[in-house]
């Protein structure tokens, strides 16, 4: 078991502390999952757990922190490796050979484990994870969610009993995060190990945890013991929770199927949806032009066909999502409007004008991209540099009080001098826009600009993007979160082996696919409801006129005392 | 170097061995017709290697490249030493260095010279070729670990780098730097440097989390210099007994032991370093012979060159150029290095 | 303190015996006199000099290595030393003026940062990880190294010595780096030349004639560095004052803001 006694910590002398007082037990094999907001915390608390805070990290540790029965602040992480197995977030900056093989072999060898033994434990490793297939290839030739899992091979040789994970899934795309996901589940079930994960997709993960930790920040102490309970008292979680926290329902629910199985009892399975009007108010594609316009674009990369006859139009003041599977295409469509992928046929006309003969420096004029990684974007020494370094490449005036106020916008206008690699990921991600919004572009590309972002930073995103398109805006957001895509998008578009194969109403398109679908979406099928403040919604007005269910509803009235939150905003 | 994990024909060391061989080869003579016999050996392995037949790989390296080296050796020694008997002609005049006699002894030896290098050349070529850089980085000694695993990342590094710099690329492209002239260009390596020092960073935590180990502190550092000193003063002694025309044998003790003690102090250091070592390619039977008929070789020739001084593979143009001797015995011994080549071809 | 003195030695007398097999083959003429049967000595085998310069290598790759005993320092080195292998595929692929390499500017300023032995290191593993990922391992390798390590080695000793001077961060720095690229450029041409040239003129028996002086072989030297090599050199050298004057500054701004982070390596630096 894991015991942390009172324990504070900070990383510096004039920071604060970044944990005060935790005081809690994680019990022996349990599941437990560590949330929290970005900067809140979690990253340190694991690593207190194998040493590496403070013995990587230097910083200030009050109190005392027991991993069956080691201290990993006497101990150190190289001694703490036998036990304890972390696995990091970045699966592209977690390895030094170059074979799958060679890597968990190096892990072995540096432990002394005698040569006979070396095979033997590569394979069975391997063969608990499901890669055996993949022993003799080269890691740069894996994808994202294989590398993880590779990752995890390389820990799990050393036979640990407690098994690390800081946010393993934010930098995979949605298909190999439900691998990993499930992959952990498994582990945990048929091997005798403490687990502890950091995560922001609550949702997958929720009904199997044993424990959870909630570190709500801001000096304050976490808060530990069983899932339903901590969920009570925190801010965020996932749809089906919050919805039984607002119905006052106990126990809450923690899975899909625990939710239906609320509504079922209360009656409430099926609802009245006034869904047409909030939408159609977005929708003006008939009225206007398009602005941005490709016509049976195809692409082929050597032998591949990356796209194949792709007509999509893009209008003003419109949010336009693409969703589909990993290689469909997505991000080639959007290197193709740039002009970084070339056409083998079709056009892509910006305001009826033909873009081939504009080179992509000056396309970065009238579309704005934000790529997957900002991080390639940022290298100036401030904030301000950033936006004043886009100036000086588009040839416009160094402003500096356009620049300030374009930070304004962002909300950034406190960071202006702070070097841009110290901030938080969401803080980076502005950054980025920012620069590439310096010449106003017409139309905004985004690729997957939810990764690595946590709730807070996500909503405020959406906030901002949905700004943009009431200010007239074109724009076109590649993702594979759902819960994210149905709080802004107008029109959801499917890419399939590079063909468009969808195109409409979000949830319509939606329950066409065969991905893991929103929570709201499954617990109320067919019926449009796209976030769980328009369920609480339509349950207020179903509550409110049917008076002749007045005696079924009275003890939902009564619980209101934890209803309205600020969820109704 | 081929890269990754294709199976080699050979284990790395029957290469190390044979390559060693023939410079050793190499050194022991300067009598051309042995020369060439030694060089055409190295071309047919060299060929063979080339052609797929002992290793997959790229193209091969052209010969004439490699022999170019043979009239440019004979040409700079003929210009620059005016030595000997048989004068082609005189360059007239007060030219430093270059007027004098031309000699056919000269040229002999020039052109000699140049084979010499050209084997040398070649010779490292199919060690290149046919050694795999994981394998060629397993040979270090274990004392050098730390050194192997910076190789290792670095090498492994280059690949993602390469694709760094394709983001950071689109990167500057997106917003509006048209990356012409030297000035935009240069821009690129500093948000290179800059994502590869952070990446170092996550790395550094990684490699400690899993537990890379510190290699043993200073308890045996004091007598690891002191057995450098020691070397390094053998050394020095078998030089300073040439200045001193001390007989020969001495030189090749001095040396032998200098030899001696860098071996046990790399193997007892090696010792310390306290991880073990998995290899997943084994020295087959194959491995074993091949390396045996260039081992056999090798020792031979120490034997009767360095340490007997059998004079049976002398020859000097200087000061009348005469015909060199040719013992086909001495010839057959040669052949001793086409041993990977016989044994893949018929086992 | 007599670690301290016995890693000082041990580097010393590695130096020395290298620079001394550079050398070697000025003296040998004058004193290789007395011919011997086999007609060939082993000790003047411009590849026995080369194993020589190797074990030579050897001992500093060992020195140097004792304080690379952490991750952050190997990781550090590793990711550089990567980054200017890329660097180096640059010189092979698109030659610049002469021998135009953008190789030292990091290795200079490495060492000059860093310390004395990850200099060393830096220079070394620099050239042996691109001869191994251009399948260009070769006999010119551990002169290659030892010369390359030196570069870097010796940046270390600007580090007081700008320190003393004030010029942290200012002109004067990125001057006396440029001056310091300079005057490298020039030497390791030199000293390269002096490695190849044994590799041409072979052993030195040919000299029947008992004792050719050191002037003299000096003098056939000269001709060779000048008709081969003094253009290439000075292409070398003018690159790196071109690349250090006009990257330095910004160089150093990020490698100092990534020091604190490494901050071992600044404790650990020696020179």
């Amino acid at each position: 078991m894991i015991r942390f006694s009172n324990v504070s910590f900070s990383y510096s002398f004039h920071q604060r502390w970044i944990i005060r007082g935790a005081n809690f037990t994680i019990p022996s094999g349990s599941f437990c999952l560590v949330c929290g907001a970005s900067g809140s915390g979690k990253s340190t608390l694991l690593r207190l757990i194998n040493g590496l805070v403070p013995h990587f990290s230097g910083g200030i540790l009050q109190g005392e922190i027991d991993v069956n029965g080691a201290n990993p602040v006497k101990a150190g992480p190289e001694q703490m490796s036998r036990q304890v197995g972390f696995v990091f977030q970045d699966p592209e900056t977690q390895f030094i050979l170059d074979c799958v093989e060679d890597e968990i072999a190096f892990n072995l060898e540096n432990a002394a484990i005698p040569v006979p033994e070396v095979g033997q434990r590569i394979t069975d490793t391997l063969q608990a994870l499901g890669i055996l297939h993949l022993r003799q290839r080269r890691l740069e030739s894996l994808s994202g969610g294989e590398k993880q899992k590779v990752a995890i091979a390389t820990v799990l040789s050393l036979a640990p009993s407690i098994l690390v994970l800081d946010e393993p899934t934010s930098q995979l795309d949605g298909q190999s995060a439900e691998e990993i996901l499930t992959l952990i589940q498994n582990l945990a079930r048929q091997r005798n190990l403490t687990i502890v994960v950091a995560e922001h997709r609550l949702d997958r993960l929720l009904h199997f945890t044993d424990y959870l930790v909630y570190l709500p920040g801001e000096e304050k102490p976490p808060l530990a013991g069983d899932t339903r309970y901590i969920l009570l008292q925190m801010d965020t979680a996932p749809p089906v929770v919050q919805l039984g926290k607002w119905l006052g329902v106990r126990p809450l629910p923690l899975s899909v199927a625990e939710g239906r199985q609320m509504l079922q009892n209360l009656g409430l399975a099926r609802l009245n949806h006034r869904s047409s009007t909030s939408q159609s108010t977005h929708s003006r594609e008939e009225a206007t032009q398009a602005i941005l316009s490709l016509e049976n674009v195809s692409v082929v990369f050597g032998k591949t066909q990356a796209l194949c006859g792709v007509s999509l139009q893009l209008y003003a003041s419109q949010i336009l999502c693409l969703m589909g599977s990993n290689g469909a295409g997505k991000t080639t469509l959007l290197r193709a409007i740039l002009g970084l992928a070339p056409l083998r046929e079709g056009s892509i006309r910006l305001l009826g004008e033909d873009l081939s003969t504009l080179p992509t420096w000056k396309r970065a004029r009238l579309i704005g991209y934000l790529p997957q990684d900002p991080n390639a974007l940022l290298f100036s020494e401030t904030v301000l540099e950033e936006i004043l370094l886009t100036c000086r490449n588009h040839a416009l005036p160094e402003d500096v009080e356009k620049a300030r106020s374009l930070l304004e916008r962002l909300g950034l206008a406190t960071y202006a001098d702070r070097y841009p690699r110290d901030l938080s990921v969401g803080e980076r991600q502005r950054v980025a826009l920012g620069a590439i919004l310096v010449p106003q572009p017409l139309v905004l590309l985004l690729d997957e600009p939810t990764r690595g972002l946590d709730e807070r930073a996500k909503s405020g995103l959406s906030k901002l993007l949905r700004d943009f398109r009431d200010k007239g805006m074109a724009i076109l957001i590649v993702t594979h979160d759902v819960e994210f895509m149905l709080t802004l998008t107008d029109r959801l578009c499917i890419l399939e082996n590079g063909r468009l194969v969808g195109d409409g109403m979000p949830v319509e398109v939606l329950q066409t696919l065969d991905i893991p679908q929103a929570q709201v979406l499954q617990l109320f099928p067919d019926q449009g409801f796209r976030t769980v403040e328009e369920v609480c919604q339509a349950i207020d007005e179903a509550l409110f006129h049917m008076p002749d269910r007045s005696d079924r509803q009275v003890s939902l009235v009564c619980h209101s005392d934890d209803n309205r939150p600020p969820l109704r905003e | 170097m081929p890269e990754g994990h294709t199976p080699a024909p050979f284990h790395a060391w029957v290469w190390l061995t044979w390559m060693t061989t023939i410079l050793l080869c190499v050194s022991l003579t300067r009598n051309p017709l042995y020369l060439v016999v030694v060089w055409l050996c190295v071309a047919i392995v060299h060929a063979a290697a080339g052609m797929g037949e002992l290793a997959g790989g790229n193209a091969p390296f052209p010969f004439w490249l490699s022999l170019m080296v043979v009239p440019l050796g004979a040409i700079f020694n003929a210009l620059t030493v005016h030595v000997g008997e048989r004068v082609i002609f005189v360059l007239p005049g007060e030219i430093p260095l270059l007027s004098g006699i031309i000699t056919w002894e000269a040229v002999v030896y020039g052109a000699t010279n140049g084979l010499a290098l050209s084997v040398i050349l070649l010779a490292f070529w199919v060690f290149n070729h046919n050694v795999s850089i994981p394998s060629f980085l397993r040979m270090l000694p274990r004392a050098f670990h730390s050194v192997a695993i910076v190789g290792s990342i670095a090498i492994t590094f280059v690949p993602l780098l390469q694709r760094e710099v394709r983001q950071i690329q689109e990167a500057q492209i997106i917003r509006g730097n048209n990356l012409t002239g030297l000035r935009n260009k240069l821009a690129l390596l500093l948000p290179l440097l800059v994502s590869s020092l952070e990446h170092a960073f996550q790395l550094a935590e990684v490699m400690t989390a899993r537990g890379f180990l510190r290699s043993s502190a200073s308890s045996h550092q004091m007598l690891w210099r002191g057995a450098f000193l020691v070397g390094f003063g053998f050394l020095l002694g078998g030089w300073l007994s040439r200045f001193w025309g001390l007989p020969v044998l001495a030189t090749n003790f001095l040396f032998g032991g200098a030899m001696t003690t860098f071996g046990v102090l790399i193997y007892t250091a090696s010792r310390q370093v306290r991880t073990t070592v998995y290899r997943s390619t084994a020295f087959r039977l194959r491995d074993a012979l091949a390396m045996s008929g260039c081992a056999f070789l090798l020792i031979f020739l120490i034997f009767q060159s360095l340490i007997l001084e059998a004079p049976f593979l002398a020859y000097t143009p200087y000061p009348v150029l005469t015909l060199p001797p040719f013992d086909p015995r001495v010839a057959c011994l040669f052949l001793g290095t086409l041993s990977p080549l016989l044994v893949a071809a018929f086992l | 303190m007599l670690e301290r003195l016995m890693s000082n030695l041990v580097i010393l007398s590695s130096t020395l015996l290298g620079c001394f097999s550079f050398l070697y083959p000025f003296f040998s003429p004058q004193f290789e006199q007395t011919p011997s049967p086999a007609g060939i000595r082993v000790s003047e085998m411009p590849l026995t000099m080369t194993l020589i310069l190797g074990l030579c290598v050897v001992a500093l790759l060992f020195e140097s290595q004792q304080s690379a005993a952490n991750a952050r320092f190997v990781a550090l080195m590793g990711v550089l030393v990567a980054l200017n292998s890329v660097l180096r595929y640059i010189e092979v692929a698109i030659p610049g003026p002469g021998g135009f390499s953008p190789i030292f500017f990091l290795i200079i300023l490495s060492g000059y940062l860093f310390g004395s032995k990850f200099g060393f290191l830096m220079g070394a593993m620099t050239l042996f990880v691109s001869a191994i990922l251009t399948g260009g391992v070769g006999p010119w390798l551990p002169s290659q190294m030892f010369t390359a390590g030196w570069v870097g080695m010796s940046a270390a000793a600007l580090s007081p010595l700008i320190s003393r001077l004030g010029w942290q961060g200012k002109i004067g720095e990125t001057v006396a780096l440029a001056v310091f690229g300079a005057f490298w450029g020039l030497l390791y041409g030199a000293i390269m030349n002096l490695w190849s040239w044994p590799f041409l003129i072979g052993p030195s028996d040919q000299y029947w004639q008992p004792g050719i002086s050191f002037a003299e072989t000096l003098a056939r030297y000269g001709v060779f560095y000048l008709v081969t090599s003094l253009t290439w050199d000075l292409g070398r050298s003018l690159g790196n004052v071109l690349l250090i004057a006009t990257l330095a500054p910004v160089t150093l701004r990020v490698l100092r803001r990534f020091r604190e982070r490494f901050t071992f390596v600044y404790l650990a630096a020696e020179v």
